[in-house]
């Protein structure tokens, strides 16, 4: 994984791991890798993963069991809650873009569905 | 977390030229950190300062309550560039000596190291390239068993893969209270792995900060470091 | 802590690849030497003669016995080349990181070192006496009248004698011993000069400065050697009893001489004398 270097790293580990969990690769109530193994697959330090793990903890999305190791909650309202969260920090960042590019907020919702419309003719130029 | 290694005063000359002044530095147990500097900052100097290899420095150091050169010896682990052998000596017998020598090397460890590394026992030292050389020196390194590791420019001259492997080492050998430090003239390559970063410049510590307090600040390590070099130009 | 014994282990170990080198060497040129000798001589059959008895002997056992003296002859050639040879493998170790990163006083560091330079030297004179003998012993065997000639010899030795062969002994040793530590003064000396003159000196500069001071040094140890010797000539706390003072005193004044070089290179070796940078 690639981090941004201007961001500390046991955020971006968090963001990471939200990640995982919306996008199912991590399900409610399973098992998480361990501290050491997800050090090695993201090049951190484990002292990182640690504190990334540790404020998850904090927040609920995790829960440890002793000698076992970190667990994703089975609460599902948190998990959904948190899934919404991730979508809105990109809802966020995709109106800011599209700001910057001179497309106004109430103008949003038509060029949307109207890109919507045509995705598939897109879809069809990317296979080619 | 309790203090590691504590360096108060130092001064070093030779040939009557200061390379070090006034240093002070104090480490916790239990980090990485990069001792950052251009070649010649005294980045290799401080470190054989540490290990009690350069000699007739002015100041006080102390490593986990060791304040003689010889105690310092046992509590920390140095890359050594492996001179003291001949180039016909293979690793099986550098791995002889240091089990022999050190207390606390554990062989085993050793073994798991090299076969990570993928290092043939009955290769010579002058078999190996730069790469595996530096490799092997850092599997020697991490088989003992100390409170500090110093890696003296662990990346030089070595190919993408060996920069890899040894890296991945660091995160999968590193005891969670020891400390180790890693001198390096260029980040990049380190910076995602880093608690702290210790800027070496004008002959001196000029900088001790932890890397989420730099990244706080919306800046990168490297940025970070180089801000300390971009005054000079302006000079 | 690395023990003592451990490091003395290890350099001894270290230090015999190079006895057992020069052993071979010496070996291969004295069987070179015998068998030029052997052709020289055109096959004659020789004889020996003991007394005034003349025996002729087998040439194989002639040979062997030839070879013995050889070995002899050589072994104070293979001594002076291995005192070069361990001297300078001392002073690498001294300046070593690898060896100077081993967590051990420094006075055990150095006295390691000498020790084993030193007993490693034994080993080499061990493993030449046992092939002279072993190389000699069919001539001795198969002679008769050597076998009693050796019956009739005395090796009666009075209390005196063991007592001076014993003086002898030590004297060997403290000799041995001083050659090393000499060797490490000058050495270690002139390097701690070194790290104190400004740099950017020439080479050609760097180079006659050393030899100055390397030959201040000699000067100064001569200077203090004859000092020491006059003073403790003078001055004779116990008499080996034999009349003449000779031994003890020189035993004496040897010792500390040994004792004092070894003082100051451990002192140079702990305060200044830096590892080699790798």
């Amino acid at each position: 994984m690639e981090f941004k270097d201007n961001i500390p790293i046991y955020l971006q580990i968090e963001q990471y791991l939200y990640r995982q969990i919306a996008l199912g690769k991590m399900k409610a109530g399973e098992k998480i890798p361990s501290v050491r193994k997800l050090a090695l697959e993201l090049t951190v330090n484990v002292n990182t993963v640690q504190r990334a793990l540790q404020e998850m903890n904090t927040q609920g999305i995790l829960y440890t069991k002793r000698g076992e190791g970190n667990f994703v909650t089975e609460d599902t309202e948190l998990l959904s809650k948190t899934k919404q969260s991730l979508i809105n920090n990109e809802l966020d960042e995709f109106v800011q873009n599209m700001e910057k590019l001179g497309v106004k907020q109430d103008e949003l919702v038509s060029t949307l569905t109207d890109y919507l419309e045509h995705s598939e003719d897109h879809n069809e130029d990317h296979n080619e | 977390m309790s203090d590691l290694l504590t360096i108060k005063d130092l001064t070093y000359k030779k040939n009557q030229k200061t390379i070090l002044k006034d240093v002070d530095l104090t480490l916790t147990s239990g980090k990485i950190v990069a001792l950052l500097g251009e070649n010649g900052a005294g980045k290799t100097t401080l470190m054989r300062i540490i290990a009690g290899v350069a000699k007739n420095y002015k100041g006080q150091i102390d490593l986990a309550g060791a304040t003689k050169e010889a105690e310092r010896k046992t509590k920390l682990s140095f890359t050594d560039g492996l001179t003291g052998f001949s180039d016909s000596t293979k690793i099986v017998q550098i791995v002889r000596f240091y089990s022999t020598i050190f207390q606390d090397f554990d062989e085993n460890e050793f073994d798991e190291l090299r076969k990570f590394m993928k290092l043939d026992p009955d290769m010579k030292l002058s078999q190996l390239s730069r790469g595996m050389r530096e490799k092997l020196i850092i599997a020697l390194t991490f088989a003992r068993k100390a409170d500090l590791y110093l890696l003296d420019e662990p990346f030089g001259g070595i190919d993408a893969m060996a920069r890899k492997k040894i890296i991945n080492s660091i995160i999968l050998w590193k005891d969670e209270k020891s400390t180790i430090l890693i001198s390096d003239h260029f980040v990049n390559e380190i910076s995602s792995l880093l608690d702290e970063v210790v800027i070496v410049k004008n002959h001196t510590v000029l900088e001790h900060k932890s890397a989420d307090d730099i990244r706080q600040n919306n800046k990168s390590i490297e940025e970070y470091y180089e801000s300390f070099y971009a005054d000079e130009d302006d000079e | 802590m690395t023990s003592f014994n451990t490091l003395f282990n290890r350099m001894f170990q270290e230090k015999s690849k190079s006895v057992y080198l020069i052993y071979l060497i010496q070996a291969f040129a004295t069987l070179c030497f015998t068998i030029m000798m052997t052709v020289s001589a055109g096959g004659h059959s020789q004889e020996v003669v003991v007394g005034n008895e003349r025996e002729s002997i087998n040439p194989i056992v002639e040979f062997l016995f030839m070879f013995a003296v050889m070995m002899f002859m050589t072994s104070f050639i293979a001594a002076f080349v291995y005192w070069i040879v361990s001297s300078v493998k001392n002073e690498r170790i001294n300046r070593s990181q690898t060896w100077r990163l081993i967590p051990i006083s420094d006075t055990k560091f150095l006295l390691s070192n000498f020790g084993t330079a030193f007993f490693t030297y034994i080993w080499l004179g061990i493993l030449e006496i046992a092939t002279v003998i072993v190389a000699s012993l069919p001539l001795l065997l198969s002679s008769k009248e050597i076998k009693i000639a050796l019956q009739r010899s005395n090796f009666d030795f009075s209390a005196q004698d063991w007592g001076q062969l014993l003086g002898g002994l030590f004297l060997i040793i403290l000799l041995g011993y001083a050659w090393y530590a000499v060797v490490s003064l000058i050495n270690l000396s002139s390097r701690s000069i070194m790290d104190f003159l400004p740099s950017g000196s020439s080479k050609v500069l760097v180079f006659f400065v050393r030899l100055v001071t390397v030959i201040v040094i000699i000067w100064l140890l001569a200077y203090a050697g004859t000092t020491l010797f006059s003073v403790i000539g003078r001055f004779t706390p116990f008499d080996f009893g034999t009349g003449d003072s000779g031994v003890g005193t020189t035993l004496l004044a040897f010792l500390a001489f040994d004792v004092i070089v070894t003082l100051i290179d451990i002192l140079l070796l702990n305060k200044f004398v830096e590892a080699k940078q790798n």
